[in-house]
């Protein structure tokens, strides 16, 4: 039986941090090995940093997210490629491209699922959209659809809050909160899209919401600008439309699938399927409790080399399986992008 | 338009006028005692610069029985991720005869805030009023209309920026004689004679390091004069084993990496080797100095830039050898171990079509009044013929 199966047996935060160790470190050292010996640019950066050295394959460096932006890295046939993966990006950067087998998009699906279950509980509720609906699929999938889609299997009778012409459609809003009114109900959206359309938009209209769980990620880096904080972000959001569960999730669209939820306790937490460390400027490990750049490591990418990504985010580990909330793994706080340095040159002199 | 713009007069003066000097000398000794001068090593270079003995050696550099005098309007738009460019080159504006507008860096730097406010104080004393109705710093971006405004009724624009950013800039009309100076993309580098390094005593090792560490840490290695290879020339062996270890310790003491700084030098890092040529083995692997030794047949050098001290080591046995890779893209040469003569050698015997200066170590950073090939105060004013017999 493969690592990774041995590991979908276990519930996703059943496995105390000496238990999933093993199992964990086993599956890194066969991922690594896996993209060395099928990812030739993979190949390349580890052999040329190992240069003259033997190669250790149970802990390799990570690589920069940034990498995916200009070079599209895949460790399989790209015959078997059934779609790409490609980030928000909404500055105007290059935007990471992750490319996906079938076998990586089932194992991201399964993950999503037992992570999901979690959090979200088994019934599939009647689930609000904060996004469009998406008739066809493309090959090419952005963050935020491919976002909508994994996380649309967990519910039904979905409500798409976005119309054809890309307006926030109030009415449907009322409509879902009418139609189900008893029900337990899912919303979905990305935090900026949340703060526009259900903060901002509709500041005196109250929607009764109660009875919902409202599960919100990404987007946080255009929300950075309008400075509010997560407190009064959830505040708003229950005084106005009662809805007593506010869940935020964490993510990369290089590691899709293993997401880290925020519990009760307003931690993230690590699963069976994924690690995080945080790296100081010297690009060593930190303490507990010490802020530093997230580094995070995923079972699940296989067709792509996504497994150990250090990321452009800055967070902090407060302990492994000692959560209140009582499900193991380590957890952790994200405080946002890295900020700009005073980067230096006189080659951008128009650049403001 | 901004109101200030309203206000704005044009005064014409000869170059190195005496009220100019006087309010040079003033800004040279005001920065200095500014509170913060010691945090900032690029003010201790520009009070240097505008110190009395310097502008008096620059002014050297003019022919006396000329009328010379300012074209007029200068508009400069200098480089939004640099603290000091834009003083130096509204500096060499005014010691010129000109009125200036000049826009400043996007980013919030500390020297530039204390040269402004330095700037603003002398400004006010009474005696350079005129300086202050015709001299305007301001900050827009590319798009603002002030770009477009100022450009149609200036005399010159000095352009400091990428070959992209010029083109668009010269796309934007200019009266017919406005002239345009341009300062683009270049490249810079350092070359140490390994056998006069050799015999060098421990300290005076360390010290070229420091040097070295000047030259390319100020400015993150991101200023066209900032090196990003270092050639050995000579037959030793472990070239750079020494020096490298010395900037290890240097960088430690004297510089700070913040978190975007740590995470895009190792991007770099990945970038580089997945995708640059020519890479032979990688010397030092350290946070703080990262080294990649480089083949000798290497071409088009100036493609291999490093990024908060990240540098290529080449090794040559001749000296001569410097010539594959000096090309038109090459500014600076910061050497050590060679003097003039060889220099004039090497471009006479080779025919460089390249380079533009060759400093010590730790003066790559110095602003020259010839930048690029052009003498900036003949280039920026004009000669009026006044006949004797009049």
């Amino acid at each position: 039986m493969d690592t990774l199966d041995k590991i979908f047996q276990f519930k996703p935060f059943e496995l105390s941090n000496n238990q999933k160790k093993i199992l964990f470190s086993e599956k890194i050292k066969q991922l690594n090995k896996y993209h060395f010996n099928n990812c030739p640019e993979y190949k390349k950066i580890i052999s040329y940093l190992f240069m003259g050295k033997k190669i250790n394959f149970k802990s390799l460096p990570p690589l920069p997210v940034g990498i995916f932006k200009n070079n599209n890295l895949v460790s399989t046939s790209k015959k078997k490629i059934i779609r790409q993966l490609v980030s928000s990006g909404t500055t105007g950067n290059n935007r990471s491209k992750i490319s996906i087998d079938l076998e990586n998009s089932r194992n991201q699906i399964r993950t999503l699922q037992k992570i999901s279950i979690e959090y979200l509980g088994e019934d599939r509720m009647p689930m609000a959209i904060l996004g469009q609906e998406k008739k066809k699929s493309n090959f090419e999938l952005n963050a935020s659809n491919a976002a909508i889609s994994g996380f649309s299997l967990f519910g039904k009778n979905h409500t798409y809050l976005i119309d054809d012409n890309d307006i926030f459609n109030k009415n449907r809003l009322i409509e879902f909160a009418d139609k189900f009114k008893n029900e337990k109900k899912l919303l979905f959206g990305f935090t900026f899209n949340i703060y526009k359309h259900l903060i901002e938009s509709i500041p005196n209209h109250k929607v009764d919401l109660s009875n919902s769980i409202l599960l919100h990620g990404g987007g946080w880096k255009k929300l950075e600008r309008y400075k509010i904080s997560n407190e009064k972000f959830s505040k708003i959001l229950k005084s106005k439309y009662n809805i007593n569960k506010i869940v935020n999730y964490y993510g990369l669209v290089e590691q899709t699938g293993s997401i880290y939820f925020e519990c009760e306790e307003g931690f993230f937490h690590t699963s069976n399927y994924s690690d995080i460390l945080i790296k100081n400027n010297k690009l060593e490990e930190c303490d507990y409790g010490k802020k530093g750049l997230i580094q995070l490591i995923s079972l699940l990418p296989k067709s792509y080399p996504g497994h150990n990504i250090i990321t452009e985010d800055i967070g902090v580990i407060y302990g492994v399986d000692n959560c209140k909330c009582k499900r193991n793994g380590k957890i952790f706080k994200v405080f946002g992008r890295v900020k700009d340095s005073e980067t230096r040159g006189c080659s951008d002199a128009q650049q403001s | 338009m901004p109101n200030n713009l309203d206000k704005f007069e044009i005064k014409i003066f000869k170059p190195f006028d005496s009220n100019v000097i006087e309010f040079i000398n003033l800004f040279s000794i005001e920065i200095r005692k500014h509170i913060n001068f010691k945090n900032f090593p690029d003010l201790h270079f520009l009070s240097l610069w505008t110190s009395k003995t310097e502008i008096k050696k620059k002014e050297k550099l003019i022919l006396k029985n000329e009328n010379r005098f300012g074209r007029g309007l200068v508009l400069h738009i200098t480089p939004s991720n640099l603290p000091t460019n834009f003083a130096y080159s509204f500096l060499m504006g005014l010691i010129s005869g000109n009125s200036n507008i000049v826009k400043l860096p996007s980013k919030e730097f500390g020297e530039t805030k204390i040269i402004l406010s330095v700037i603003k104080n002398i400004f006010n004393l009474k005696k350079f009023s005129e300086l202050k109705k015709s001299n305007l710093f301001l900050k827009f971006d590319r798009d603002s209309s002030i770009l477009e405004e100022v450009s149609k009724t200036c005399d010159a624009r000095v352009i400091w920026g990428g070959d992209k950013t010029i083109q668009e800039i010269r796309k934007l009309k200019t009266p017919e004689r406005c002239i345009d100076l341009n300062f683009s993309d270049r490249y810079s580098f350092s070359v140490i004679y390994s056998k006069a390094y050799f015999k060098l005593s421990r300290s005076n090792k360390i010290n070229l390091a420091k040097k070295f560490f000047y030259d390319a840490y100020l400015s993150d290695q991101m200023a066209c004069n900032s090196p990003h290879c270092l050639v050995w020339i000579g037959k030793t062996k472990n070239h750079g084993k020494i020096f490298w270890s010395d900037l290890i310790e240097i960088v430690k003491k004297k510089y700070s990496f913040d978190d975007k700084k740590t995470i895009d030098k190792y991007l770099h890092l990945f970038e580089t080797i997945l995708n640059k040529k020519n890479l032979d083995k990688i010397l030092v692997n350290d946070n703080n100095v990262k080294v990649f030794k480089l083949k000798n047949n290497i071409k088009n050098i100036e493609e291999l830039r490093g990024i908060y001290g990240t540098f290529y080591q080449l090794e040559f046995q001749k000296f001569s050898n410097l010539r594959n890779i000096i090309n038109k893209k090459c500014q600076t040469i910061a050497s050590f171990g060679f003097n003039t003569k060889d220099y004039i050698n090497l471009i006479t015997s080779n025919n460089v079509r390249g380079l533009d200066r060759v400093v010590p170590f730790g003066q790559s950073m110095n602003f020259t009044m010839n930048w690029d090939s052009y003498n900036l105060v003949t280039s920026l004013s004009r000669v009026v013929e006044i006949d004797d017999q009049i």
